[in-house]
């Protein structure tokens, strides 16, 4: 494991393109939590929170996670980056040939994943508490900070799905068309397929953990006004669903990448 | 230790439409330099992806070390199979340093000025891969190969995209490494290379083994003689009639004959003064590996 990691670190600590991605992510994540509140703390619609209520304690844990997880993609696509320029420079298949394992190469892929969602994770942490601690009248630090493990299990599985895709198609610039395309095709799909069956499709669910801060409302009142009930699941659902979706993303990762010729 | 390094047994590999191998079986014993020979496409590649983990067979199996197809073997063994691989924004250094990692080094940063140093980039390794040329990268991936001192070098085409100044040093250090004891198996279609370094060799086509052993067994033939002569019909005709000799084909301007091993030249040089031909030229004809090759290609 600390092989692995040192292996990793050894190959990526001068690789730029993680950093000026990064880089967006930092900046790109607090003004979309500037905009997005200004624009529904004017209230558009009544039940609305206001602009300070969503950069508050305990709200802003939420709105935070919800708002830099439109970014997720955008850090995926490091790892899409990453892993295929390990095939395109057939570095991958070196490292075999100097002793590694699948089932290392793998591993260490994995360890990197989980490293950038922590970066990732603790960066929106601090910036939701910056937010927090400015906006808040009061200090409610703790409640809703669970919002930050579900936003770092969220990572992990965009990533997961973003290594897969990019495991399976190899080439770079069309593993990161494809992974962005397939958010909008599952999409898509959603709108002709029964709620109910939609609702357990695997980007659906992942989005799912960061749900919009004012859904459930949105949905309570949806449903006052119709008889039907909007299929939905509850935290732990989606959490469950969540992990056992990663691990069928990476178990078809691994397999592909064992009955492959390099 | 066992003296058998690499043993091969019936190994298959098919690919969508061409059989790539069908059952090659050999092995290499502990300080042979080991010579794979075959026109392209005859299979050397896809014997040493096999190998070296990066390819799975369809059939057969390996032992490297007595110890089976494991993961492990691989980081006593040293290889550079086609191209030289290595990220491209990092230095010649760092490479190594990955290199080094994976194959479960410490303290590697002496041993990788000292292989840098053996392979001149020494003066280029902080420069990043993708400045090099085809013969520095070539460099690098036969630096990458020694990094950890293993028992056993693979080198695909090792002077592939070298200069001749490139080549012979590269020689140079096969043929060092060689007397140093380790195992070596080289895959080549250029036999002037192989014939200069290699023990032992193993001509390949269409996935087949044709003909192995140690090079001086695989080129042992009989002895030729080239001659000439004003008038090139005669002298075939005074070949024919002397039957120490047997005629084999005029090729060019010459007359070629067989001999026994122990004829004295001298002595057909005189029978044929006697015959009234005077020969303008006599010499003795050694067939190189490159002849030889492709005869036994050809057969």
């Amino acid at each position: 494991m600390k092989q692995l990691i040192n292996i990793e670190y050894a190959k990526l600590k001068r690789l730029t393109s993680i950093k000026v991605i990064f880089i967006v992510y930092m900046v790109m994540v607090p003004l979309l939590i500037f905009a997005l509140g200004s624009f529904f703390g004017a209230r558009p619609i009544p039940l609305f929170p206001s602009k300070t209520e969503f950069w508050s304690f305990p709200l802003v844990w939420k709105f935070t996670t919800y708002c830099a997880s439109y970014f997720n993609v955008l850090m995926g696509v490091i790892i899409v980056i990453v892993t295929c320029n390990e095939f395109s420079n057939r570095t991958l298949k070196q490292n075999i040939i100097d002793g590694m394992t699948k089932k290392e190469v793998i591993g260490s892929k994995f360890i990197f994943i989980v490293f950038t969602s922590i970066v990732v994770t603790i960066y929106t942490a601090l910036i939701a508490l910056i937010f927090g601690l400015i906006n808040s009248l009061e200090l409610k630090l703790y409640d809703n900070i669970h919002f930050i493990f579900i936003y770092f299990l969220q990572n992990l599985a965009y990533f997961s799905f973003a290594f897969f895709f990019a495991v399976l198609v190899k080439k770079p610039a069309m593993s990161i068309i494809f992974f962005v395309l397939s958010f909008l095709f599952e999409t898509i799909v959603g709108i002709f397929l029964p709620a109910k069956l939609y609702l357990y499709f695997p980007l659906n669910v992942f989005s799912k953990l960061t749900p919009i801060p004012f859904f459930e409302s949105l949905i309570k009142m949806a449903e006052k006004q119709s008889v039907e009930v909007v299929p939905r699941m509850n935290l732990w659902e989606i959490i469950i669903f969540t992990i056992i979706y990663m691990g069928i993303f990476i178990t078809i990762t691994y397999q592909a990448l064992k009955r492959r010729d390099l | 230790m066992s003296d058998i390094v690499l043993e091969i047994n019936n190994l298959r590999k098919v690919y969508k439409d061409v059989v790539a191998l069908e059952g090659l079986s050999f092995e290499v014993k502990r300080g042979q330099v080991f010579g794979l020979l075959g026109p392209n496409g005859s299979g050397k590649t896809t014997t040493l992806g096999i190998l070296l983990g990066v390819l799975r067979p369809n059939g057969g199996t390996f032992s490297w070390f007595n110890n089976g197809s494991k993961d492990e073997n691989r980081k006593n063994i040293g290889a550079l199979l086609e191209t030289p691989n290595f990220y491209p924004y990092l230095s010649a250094f760092d490479n190594l340093v990955v290199v080094a990692k994976i194959k479960g080094m410490e303290n590697y940063d002496s041993r990788i000025d000292e292989v840098l140093q053996r392979v001149n980039l020494f003066e280029r390794k902080k420069s990043k891969f993708k400045t090099f040329s085809l013969g520095m990268k070539q460099r690098l991936a036969i630096a990458s190969a020694m990094l950890n001192d293993p028992e056993v070098l693979v080198l695909d085409e090792p002077t592939n995209g070298l200069d001749p100044e490139g080549i012979a040093e590269i020689r140079d250090l096969i043929k060092e490494i060689a007397l140093s004891g380790k195992t070596i198996v080289i895959a080549s279609h250029i036999l002037d290379e192989i014939e200069k370094v290699c023990t032992h060799v193993a001509i390949m086509r269409k996935g087949k083994l044709l003909q192995m052993g140690e090079l001086a067994e695989v080129m042992n033939q009989e002895r030729l003689l080239l001659l000439k002569s004003a008038n090139l019909k005669e002298l075939k005709n005074a070949v024919e009639r002397i039957s120490s000799t047997k005629f084999l084909k005029i090729k060019e301007d010459e007359v070629m004959v067989s001999i026994a091993d122990d004829f004295d030249p001298a002595l057909l040089n005189k029978e044929l003064a006697n015959l009234g031909i005077y020969l303008s030229s006599l010499k003795e004809h050694r067939k190189n590996l490159e002849s030889m090759f492709l005869e036994i290609i050809k057969a």
